[in-house]
């Protein structure tokens, strides 16, 4: 009996813990299952949900992606200083183009030094850093506004029925890759990928074009958060994406997809954003300041983990394999 | 002989680096070389030096650690706010000993509960800066005393004490790594862990002390960067974790584990810390220098591992 309750808390911890949360603050501030709120809630979690979903893909091949912090900067300044001259359909295509272009350049170098996970690791922090001194440079370091009768306000603060705009681009976002990871020849490939890159290639898949096609996906994700996040204040500065790709990294493993690769799933993922979005906005709204929030946080960060560790076994912080 | 020469080249890209570096900045600045400039860049790569002296501990044995930063502002702010109430000699003791409690929680957790120490050292730097954040209440303090600041910047034979205890960790780190028991378990671990432990070799024991060596090493950090500009700040410090470990591995010190030198390390501050002063002497615009920086992280570490492939493949 014990250990099939044990089996469940380890399997459901997480959705319990959430659940629990939940019911503790709702009957402290009632106002926080009130409809506003968790539609309030579903807005400010969409952002870091697309950037995540990205984050996804690229943990569960293998590998890892830190510059999505710099392309979310600098996507954002260039979208939002073309609303001046441009209409806004070109801006957004604009934007996501750097985020496929990013992409191929991170891909190009992983592939072409043979780089293992952990290499990947510092190669895009040093990829985040270009990007994020190329979003400096061309906002001259100052924030933009963009134009206020601009369409473009309309993805970040448009609605369909009672749905935000940003939400449903993110759910859209998310059921088109939940898709592409469980339905298609290719997600199966790049699970295989993160297992056991060798045994891949063996067996005849294109591991380097998966691989690219990994990053690009990534960094099109980071470029569909910026233009959201953007739209939303209609705004940008040349350093608004710092953070996103460390808390990126740990909504997904949240969710329960593990750094070694090859397992996990998007909708896990999303779990992982829900609970990191509810949680901040559970802190916010029982009046906890700012400061002690990052204690919390990182507390139950801590502990979700912790129990991560208890299911998998752990293991060392990155798999030893080479293309 | 030049085929020696050429080996050489091949296996010190880094020192090549720095080497090169060095002579094209003699013949660009007449300030360069000079010995306030020079003194300058020691004490640049000092703080951060120190830090990644246990970073390369922790990268030997197969592990990192990104809640130095953290730990550094929380260490650099609990050592100026204790001045009024204790002596500076209590406070550093006290200050090495928080850097030490976060430590073994990172090692409990990693080395104990194997947890993914990618994950748990972010989220651990998460509460050690809420902490920080919590008592300063988010804003810098001051230090209220003088001598306080004698510990970093005070001088023997114009040579600044931040120097000097970086040069003494060096030869201390350099020493454990290669003379002792400890130091070559470290590699064995960091190698590959089961064999290590087949070997008979505590593994539990090595994980749980690079992640207390990591943390004390960032108390000190903290020490001497609050000593240094007389004042603690919860801000302090974002930046650190990505840097040092770039530094360490621009060395040569490879993130796969089970190799390098403290050393190495050196070359690699040196290398970032060269550049830093190479770009303020010539007048490069801040922004074009972080790029730079980035771009040379992503040329350095790209051929040390493409090199390294290569001579996987061969053997």
């Amino acid at each position: 009996m014990n250990g099939k309750i044990g089996a469940i808390l380890r399997s459901y911890g997480l959705l319990l813990a959430m659940a629990a949360l939940a019911l503790v603050v709702a009957v402290i501030q009632p106002r926080f299952l009130s409809g506003d709120n968790i539609l309030n809630i579903m807005r400010q979690l969409s952002v870091l949900g697309i950037v995540s979903l990205g984050m996804t893909i690229i943990i569960i091949g293998g590998y890892m992606d830190l510059s999505i912090s710099g392309t979310i900067s600098l996507v954002a300044v260039v979208v939002i200083s073309m609303q001046q001259y441009t209409s806004a359909a070109l801006s957004v295509v604009t934007g996501l183009v750097i985020g496929v272009v990013v992409g191929i350049v991170n891909a190009a170098v992983v592939l072409l030094v043979k780089a293992g996970n952990g290499e990947s690791l510092i190669l895009t922090f040093g990829m985040q850093t270009v990007l994020q001194a190329t979003a400096l440079l061309y906002a001259k370091g100052y924030s933009i506004k963009a134009p206020e009768g601009s369409s473009f306000r309309l993805i970040g603060q448009g609605t369909v029925g009672f749905l935000a705009s940003p939400v449903l681009i993110f759910l859209a976002l998310a059921l088109i890759l939940q898709l592409m990871m469980s339905k298609t020849r290719s997600g199966r490939s790049i699970y295989l990928t993160g297992g056991n890159k060798e045994a891949a290639r063996l067996c005849g898949i294109p591991v380097s074009w998966y691989i690219g096609g990994m990053y690009v996906i990534t960094g099109l994700m980071a470029a569909a958060g910026a233009i959201v996040l953007s739209s939303r204040t209609m705004s940008a500065t040349p350093t608004m994406g710092t953070g996103y790709e460390m808390d990126a990294i740990m909504a997904v493993v949240i969710g329960g997809t593990s750094l070694k690769g090859g397992q996990g799933s998007v909708t896990k993922t999303i779990l992982g954003v829900v609970l990191v979005g509810v949680m901040s906005n559970a802190l916010n709204i029982i009046g906890v300041t700012p400061y002690m929030q990052s204690i919390v946080k990182g507390m139950i960060m801590i502990a979700a983990v912790w129990l991560d560790s208890k299911k998998t076994g752990g293991g060392a912080a990155f798999a030893k394999q080479s293309v | 002989m030049p085929s020696k020469a050429f080996n050489l080249i091949k296996s010190q890209k880094a020192l090549v680096v720095l080497a090169l570096l060095f002579v094209a900045m003699c013949f660009a600045s007449p300030y360069f070389l000079t010995a306030s400039n020079l003194i300058n860049i020691l004490v640049q790569c000092s703080i951060n030096g120190i830090m990644a002296f246990g970073m390369t501990f922790a990268i030997i044995g197969g592990e990192f650690d990104l809640s130095i930063g953290s730990t550094m502002a929380l260490c650099g702010l609990v050592s100026v706010m204790l001045q009024p109430y204790l002596s500076i000699p209590m406070v550093l003791l006290l200050v090495v000993a928080v850097g030490g409690v976060v430590g073994l929680l990172n090692g409990f957790l990693i080395a104990h509960q194997k947890a993914n120490a990618f994950i748990i050292t972010i989220a651990s730097g998460m509460l050690v800066k809420g902490i920080a954040l919590t008592i300063s209440d988010g804003s810098p303090v001051i230090g209220s005393n003088a001598a306080y600041s004698t510990i970093a910047n005070g001088t023997i034979l114009g040579i600044p004490h931040a120097v000097t205890l970086f040069f003494l960790l060096l030869i201390v780190a350099q020493w454990v790594l290669t003379r002792t028991a400890f130091g070559r378990n470290l590699y064995a671990v960091g190698g590959d862990a089961t064999v290590a432990a087949y070997a008979g070799i505590k593994v539990r024991f090595y994980k749980w002390s690079i992640f207390v060596i990591t943390a004390v090493t960032a108390a000190l950090g903290g020490i001497l960067l609050s000593s240094k500009l007389n004042t603690g700040s919860p801000i302090h410090g974002d930046s650190v974790p990505l840097t040092v470990i770039s530094s360490v591995v621009i060395g040569g010190t490879a993130l796969s584990g089970g190799e390098g030198s403290a050393l190495r390390t050196v070359v690699g501050l040196l290398i970032f810390s060269v550049l830093d002063s190479a770009l303020n002497l010539l007048n490069i615009y801040p922004y074009y220098q972080l790029g730079l920086k980035g771009l040379l992280v992503i040329v350095i570490v790209g051929f040390d591992c493409y090199a390294r492939n290569r001579k996987k493949a061969v053997a």
